[in-house]
């Protein structure tokens, strides 16, 4: 808007002929002024979450951060997100002792995310520990929330702003404990962290007795089907890395994994390092209940699962599930959106608009996995998604501005062409996602992208320059949005959670392949017919 | 293209597509066995069908409609329950976790819950169980005598019916607590406290203790927050204290919803007035849950604050719960003041009870101590 605003009133200044664009600069310069004044960032999140005051927001390269006061206490919103309050002793202990008390002599400790100090404090509690890692991406939130004051005593602290799955990659050093605090599952970028490949690069520097404890899901009397259904496709990737995997509940579920033993007696453990916490100790805990509970969970796993893999985000799904479940929405509302934009090339009925449809279906579904490839491997850069964006439409642009001159019979078979793109993705998309130059990928995903804009610029440009009256330029049109509409939510929402990118790609093959046959048929019926 | 054409191809396609929700999504449902469906007890017919006089929500449910609770179906004219013997969540807990300070403190209870529930709490922690019916969950096969095995199996003293709304299977809490009881092991009903009196009074005579959920004092936040009235929990709280069923109280203060101190004072201004000066009451704090994840939890200093007014106002028996470390859940003598129950955590570490009197002054303290 700023932008808008000052590009309005340079060109005023240029040209000083408008008399309404008199008062429309006196308005706008007044906004701007407003803005500088009284940071309507601020003002807006307190709208956002109104139950809170914001005393400050901060937008961060990866979020919005909004440090907020409630009734004299101050609690952190990450992207909306609670992260951090007062009075939290369950949660930070939890998060910390349950795996620290598990190896013998644990030294090296790395820590990812969660509260900068408030975690730290609590590993400090261990005599032997040495040197703590500590990973953060967004230098903003550590920035909030660290006090400058505080000296870490006892071991050296290391600060690293980073993205913890390319630290894995790329460090040398090894860990007797590692502590995953990232958020659960809900996106892609989340999903990385719950991933047999993470796991895997994750075992590599990890001490041979050494312990990993993540957390999968919320801890309640009861798991839901949805909750089973994340936590088995987590348990089950865990599964063929680590030989034993101890299910903790606490306020959350935690996963502690190791080669060696894992102990359910976490009281008397605490006890035997002398460690004095106000939550995670004998007073609290019980060992019966503790290994009745871990029991339990072990019930409901399913071995039947698929594992959750950087290619076949699964944990996505169903955390996707869980939360819809609590708004009570229904799945009826999408199944018959799906329905109704499948029942389009039947309904349009000419040849042009089916493979304008599959076309525009192709391109959105490489969209969103191009998309799930930079996420899967750079990270969350909210920039990167703007430029996948801009590359789509720059394709697009440049395909339908094109001057070149195909025949028509090359062009009808855009289908094929386009299905035979997509299965060569579908073939090289895990060598994609296991190269560790990010750059790499991102170019890739690029690419990915681009080629079937532009081609679907050029047959949109192609199948309506010559045509008669609106009525067809709007079918076709109309086929594009469709297409383009049943791929973003059929692909995101149910074709790559469920079969992976690398069937995904394959289905889009296949789609673009029985679009051309389908086409050919139709054309050779009607031929039989006159 | 032609309407016949258009018509055509859109049965076609319809029929291929009929097969989608079963192919995109797989069939999790778990199915309720007929062994499990129960005739309900307070069923009365009316001219608009089946009546369902557990609750106050009493719905009048017509062949094959579900109740709102989402437990209590009608078939063939009559209105069973489909949460007997079927129960979603089995677990042990401490009995200080209930919370229960006053009876038999540092035991372990056997919990058990059915889905359902006849109110709809935005703040609620088990909402996967009580906004959902026994068809939709995964079940253990637990007929009363089983529960009862398995109490005894683990060296429970008592069994807990909890975490959704033991209200809503009101027959398997009936059943199972009368078996029990034959064999000593004392009940405990966990509840929103929404019951009429009728039932509630038949079952008074098989529940031991109660901790009963008083949400606010205020019938506009019982409404927004739960969509229940405030009235019948009151009622609930009466009757139960006049069938001599141990009572404790629980307030959960929740952020911007209930944590106004006129009204808390107002809460126990009631309580006191009715009798209920020695009722422990716990104030508790809320997690953002459910709907209200947006929500921080309850500051530590609002709890604080409704623990020094529950003093001011004659509550004898106050406790903070859900803040580990708080200094609010010892048990004072309220004649001499001193401390009869040091806790830390859910451990007692001092006890000076004797014979349900003080040690110190030799006054009674409320409460079913072993």
């Amino acid at each position: 808007m700023i932008a808008a605003i000052l590009v309005y009133y340079i060109i005023f200044l240029l040209t000083g002929r408008f008399r309404l664009s008199r008062l429309l600069v006196i308005i706008a310069s007044l906004c701007v002024v407003a803005v500088i004044i009284f940071k309507p960032d601020t003002f807006v999140r307190n709208i956002l979450l109104s139950s809170v005051k914001v005393i400050n927001s901060i937008d961060s390269k990866y979020g919005n951060i909004a440090i907020s006061e409630y009734k004299g206490e101050e609690s952190i919103f990450y992207n909306h997100r609670l992260i951090d309050y007062e009075q939290d002793a369950r949660q930070r202990e939890e998060d910390i002792h349950y795996a620290m008390v598990q190896n013998a002599e644990p030294e090296n400790i790395l820590i990812i995310s969660g509260g900068i100090d408030k975690h730290i404090q609590e590993v400090l509690k261990y005599g032997s520990v040495r040197s703590i890692t500590y990973i953060e991406r967004d230098p903003e939130l550590i920035a909030c929330t660290r006090d400058t004051t505080l000296e870490y005593k006892g071991a050296e602290v290391l600060i690293i702003n980073d993205d913890a799955f390319n630290y894995i990659r790329r460090t040398t050093s090894k860990f007797d404990v590692i502590i995953s605090l990232l958020s659960e599952p809900e996106n892609i970028v989340t999903n990385r962290f719950y991933t047999q490949e993470y796991f895997l690069e994750l075992k590599e520097i990890l001490n041979i007795d050494g312990v990993f404890m993540m957390k999968a899901g919320t801890s309640s009397s009861y798991i839901s089907e949805q909750e089973s259904g994340i936590l088995s496709t987590i348990y089950n990737s865990l599964d063929d890395v680590f030989s034993y995997i101890l299910p903790i509940k606490g306020e959350s579920l935690y996963l502690i994994c190791s080669d060696e033993k894992l102990s359910t007696a976490i009281p008397e453990l605490i006890s035997e390092w002398g460690v004095e916490n106000t939550y995670v100790n004998g007073y609290y805990l019980n060992n019966e209940i503790i290994r009745f509970n871990s029991d339990q969970v072990l019930t409901v796993i399913d071995s039947s699962l698929q594992k959750n893999l950087l290619d076949k985000p699964v944990a996505v799904f169903y955390n996707q599930k869980h939360q819809l479940e609590k708004t009570g929405s229904s799945r009826l509302i999408a199944i018959i959106i799906i329905c109704l934009l499948l029942l389009v090339p039947f309904i349009t009925g000419s040849n042009s608009a089916r493979t304008m449809y599959s076309t525009s279906l192709n391109l959105a579904g490489t969209e969103i996995m191009a998309l799930i490839l930079i996420q899967s491997t750079a990270g969350n850069f909210y920039q990167l998604a703007g430029l996948l964006i801009a590359v789509v439409m720059g394709g697009l642009a440049i395909g339908s501005s094109s001057k070149l001159n195909i025949s028509i019979r090359l062009v009808e078979m855009i289908s094929i062409l386009l299905g035979l793109l997509a299965a060569l993705f579908a073939l090289f998309s895990q060598s994609i996602l296991s190269i560790r130059n990010v750059s790499i990928p991102v170019i890739i995903s690029l690419l990915l992208v681009l080629i079937p804009a532009v081609i679907t610029g050029y047959y949109y440009r192609r199948k309506t320059e010559n045509s008669p009256g609106s009525r067809i330029i709007s079918g076709i049109y109309f086929a594009d949005l469709c297409g383009a509409a049943l791929g973003f939510m059929v692909i995101s929402g149910i074709l790559v959670p469920m079969y992976g990118i690398k069937m995904t790609f394959y289905i889009l093959a296949f789609i673009n392949f029985a679009s051309y046959i389908t086409n050919q048929v139709v054309f050779g019926i009607r031929k039989l017919i006159q | 293209m032609k309407k016949r054409e258009f018509v055509r191809n859109c049965v076609l396609a319809a029929g291929g597509m009929s097969i989608c929700p079963n192919l995109l999504y797989g069939n999790f449902v778990a199915q309720v066995n007929k062994k499990n469906y129960k005739t309900a007890l307070y069923q009365e017919e009316s001219a608009k069908g089946i009546m369902c006089r557990i609750c106050p929500n009493e719905c009048v449910l017509k062949e094959g409609e579900l109740s709102d609770c989402r437990n209590r179906i009608v078939k063939d004219g009559k209105l069973y329950t489909m949460a007997y013997g079927n129960p979603c969540a089995v677990n042990l807990d401490p009995v200080e976790k209930k919370p229960l300070y006053h009876f038999m403190p540092a035991t372990i209870t056997f919990s058990i819950a059915t889905a359902g529930c006849n109110l709809a709490c935005l703040n609620c922690q088990n909402w996967t169980i009580s906004q959902t019916s026994p068809d939709k969950t995964r079940n253990t096969d637990l007929m009363p005598d089983q529960v009862l095995s398995n109490t005894l199996k683990y060296n429970c003293k008592s069994i807990s019916y909890t975490y959704s709304e033991p209200i809503t299977f009101y027959e398997y809490v009936f059943d199972t607590a009368t078996l029990a009881k034959q064999s000593g092991i004392r009940n405990i009903l966990v509840s929103n406290g929404y019951i009429n009196r009728e039932p509630l009074l038949q079952l008074s005579s098989v529940i031991d203790a109660a901790n009963i959920d008083l949400k606010s004092f205020n019938d506009k936040t019982y409404l927004k927050l739960t969509g229940a009235k405030l009235e019948p929990v009151l009622e609930t709280l009466k009757t139960m204290k006049e069938q001599k069923v141990w009572l404790e109280i629980t307030n959960l203060v929740v952020t911007e919803y209930t944590d106004k101190m006129d009204e808390i004072r107002e809460m126990c201004r009631w309580l006191y007035a009715n009798g209920f000066n020695n009722t422990p009451l716990h104030f508790s704090r809320f997690h953002p849950m459910y709907k209200l994840e947006q929500l921080p939890p309850t500051s530590v200093s609002t709890l604080n604050q409704a623990y020094d007014i529950a003093r001011e106002e004659g509550i004898n028996h106050v406790y903070i719960g859900n803040v580990p470390g708080t200094q609010a859940s010892d048990t004072l003598c309220p004649d001499c003041g001193k401390k009869v129950v040091e806790r830390k955590g859910y451990t007692i570490t001092s006890k000076n009870i004797e014979n349900g009197r003080c040690k110190f002054c030799n006054s009674p303290i409320n409460g079913i101590w072993d």
